[in-house]
């Protein structure tokens, strides 16, 4: 199991490892009670900043996904991320959207986009 | 033509070959610790190579007939004998030194720019089993109600350093410190190499974006031979050491037994310089066939890469939060000097000389 990060990509890295982790946690590869590897160590492994991983660990540890333990990486917790509205969720939702709708994509295909990334997503869920 | 001067002309050959094996040790991945280009490698890099390889034995050839002049002028000056070797070693570094500079030109810059990290939580559990820990900790500790039992038995001065024949040629005044060196010695030790494992255990392992997974596999695969050849000389060490601890009192006690010990001892010596080869040679298949594989057996960012220095030799990385990373010269991990962990280790390491003090002086 493992997280890819893209420099060239427009977030920002700490973003790349939020939203890599989320991914994982929903897919179901990485359950409850599963213990992360500290900071430092996959701050080594990409090569960027301690504190850019660590903001990362931070902003997971808001959602109720994972526990920090200082200095020994960190617990995932739950599966359940305690972020709010579901307005605040469909805002990514539609500017990917829109996305694809600038792109000229027609809409039956970007459907089926949708319905892929959803299965890649769900289908492990356990 | 007397053994020492044989044995220090196979020493002498030992290290050429070792300088000579160094800048291709991991072939144009790290040609003189640079990455450079197939083209390159099989054409001027060879060139270059072989310039390098005429002045090493140029300069070994010179080096070896100073101490050989000395000799016949002058037979009772033996440290002319090891002279060269003291020579030899920062001469050769030298010019490994230039020909990395010549080579450094024409590194690749790897523009990469997608890597991934392994979600591992590694534990120190992982990478042995209870049984072999269980073995250890009896072997260390097994002399020492041994050597309790027989403290009253020994005179007051006994050996505590044997030559290559099994006679002893070093003595110290019967203490708690010079009886019990060994154990003492031997849970040093083991502190030392528990610290290693626990280092390399943190060691830098970044990986591709294509094909992560089996590429993870393989790391993960030379990191286990690296940590069971480390084990293996934990085991052995603890039992050449309780031999060195039974060597004492037998010595003392039934000097016709000292023998048996000092082959013992030798054995275990061998043994364990063999498994360690097997090891490294477990290690080197992995990565040949990792460069087959993927290309290449060694991912770093090009940030990273710009912190080798001494031709591969050294890594200093400040900015780096890992305390160890892949060698690129040869196979298995290296310290990153830039990072201030490495003082914990120097510091323990340091405590050794005092620990042989307070052993031969009590």
């Amino acid at each position: 199991m493992f997280i890819t990060v893209d420099t060239a990509d427009r977030r920002p890295i700490y973003q790349q490892v939020v939203d890599e982790i989320k991914a994982l946690i929903a897919k179901g590869d990485l359950t409850e009670g599963t213990a992360l590897p500290p900071v430092r160590q996959i701050a080594g492994d990409l090569g960027v900043n301690l504190n850019t991983v660590a903001a990362a660990y931070r902003e997971l540890q808001r959602e109720g996904l994972i526990n920090v333990r200082h200095g020994s990486g960190a617990i995932v917790t739950s599966r359940t991320s305690v972020e709010t509205s579901e307005d605040d969720m469909r805002k990514p939702l539609r500017a990917a959207l829109t996305q694809f709708v600038l792109a000229g994509l027609p809409r039956g295909e970007i459907m089926g986009i949708v319905r892929e990334e959803l299965r890649q997503l769900v289908e492990g869920a356990k | 033509m007397s053994t020492a001067l044989v044995i220090s002309m196979l020493i002498g050959l030992f290290a050429l070959a070792l300088f000579m094996w160094m800048p291709v040790m991991r072939g144009e991945e790290a040609f003189f610790g640079v990455r450079v280009n197939r083209e390159f490698y099989d054409n001027e890099g060879k060139r270059l190579l072989h310039r390098y390889y005429f002045w090493l034995v140029m300069t070994l050839v010179e080096i070896e007939a100073i101490p050989f002049i000395i000799a016949i002028f002058r037979p009772q000056m033996s440290f002319a004998r090891l002279a060269w070797l003291v020579l030899f070693m920062p001469a050769a570094q030298i010019l490994y030194i230039v020909f990395y500079q010549k080579v450094k030109p024409y590194a690749i810059v790897d523009e990469n720019q997608k890597f991934a990290s392994a979600l591992i939580n590694r534990k120190l559990a992982d990478y042995t089993t209870i049984g072999l820990e269980i073995l250890i900790a009896v072997a260390v500790l097994a002399p020492v109600p041994v050597l309790a039992y027989f403290y009253p038995d020994l005179p007051d001065k006994i050996p505590v350093h044997w030559d290559l024949r099994g006679v002893p040629n070093r003595w110290a005044p019967k203490s708690f410190g010079s009886v019990f060196s060994a154990p003492i010695m031997m849970i040093y030790l083991q502190g030392m190499m528990l610290l290693i494992k626990h280092g390399l255990m943190q060691a830098k392992m970044t990986l591709p974006a294509q094909r992560t997974k089996e590429y993870l596999q393989s790391k993960e695969e030379v990191l286990k031979v690296n940590m069971q050849m480390i084990d293996i000389v934990r085991l052995f060490l603890s039992l050449m050491m309780g031999a060195i601890s039974l060597s004492i009192i037998v010595y003392v006690l039934a000097p016709s037994n000292v023998p048996l010990i000092t082959a013992a001892i030798f054995g275990l010596a061998l043994l364990t310089m063999i498994t360690t080869g097997y090891f490294i040679y477990r290690m080197m298949i992995v990565n040949r066939k990792m460069k087959e594989k993927f290309g290449r057996s060694y991912v770093q960012r090009q940030s990273d890469a710009d912190r080798w220095y001494w031709g591969g030799l050294i890594y200093y990385n400040p900015d780096d939060p890992a305390l160890m990373v892949e060698k690129l010269v040869g196979v298995g991990y290296t310290f990153n000097m830039g990072n201030k962990r490495v003082y914990l280790y120097l510091g323990y390491i340091a405590l050794l000389p005092i620990l042989i003090r307070f052993i031969l002086l009590g």
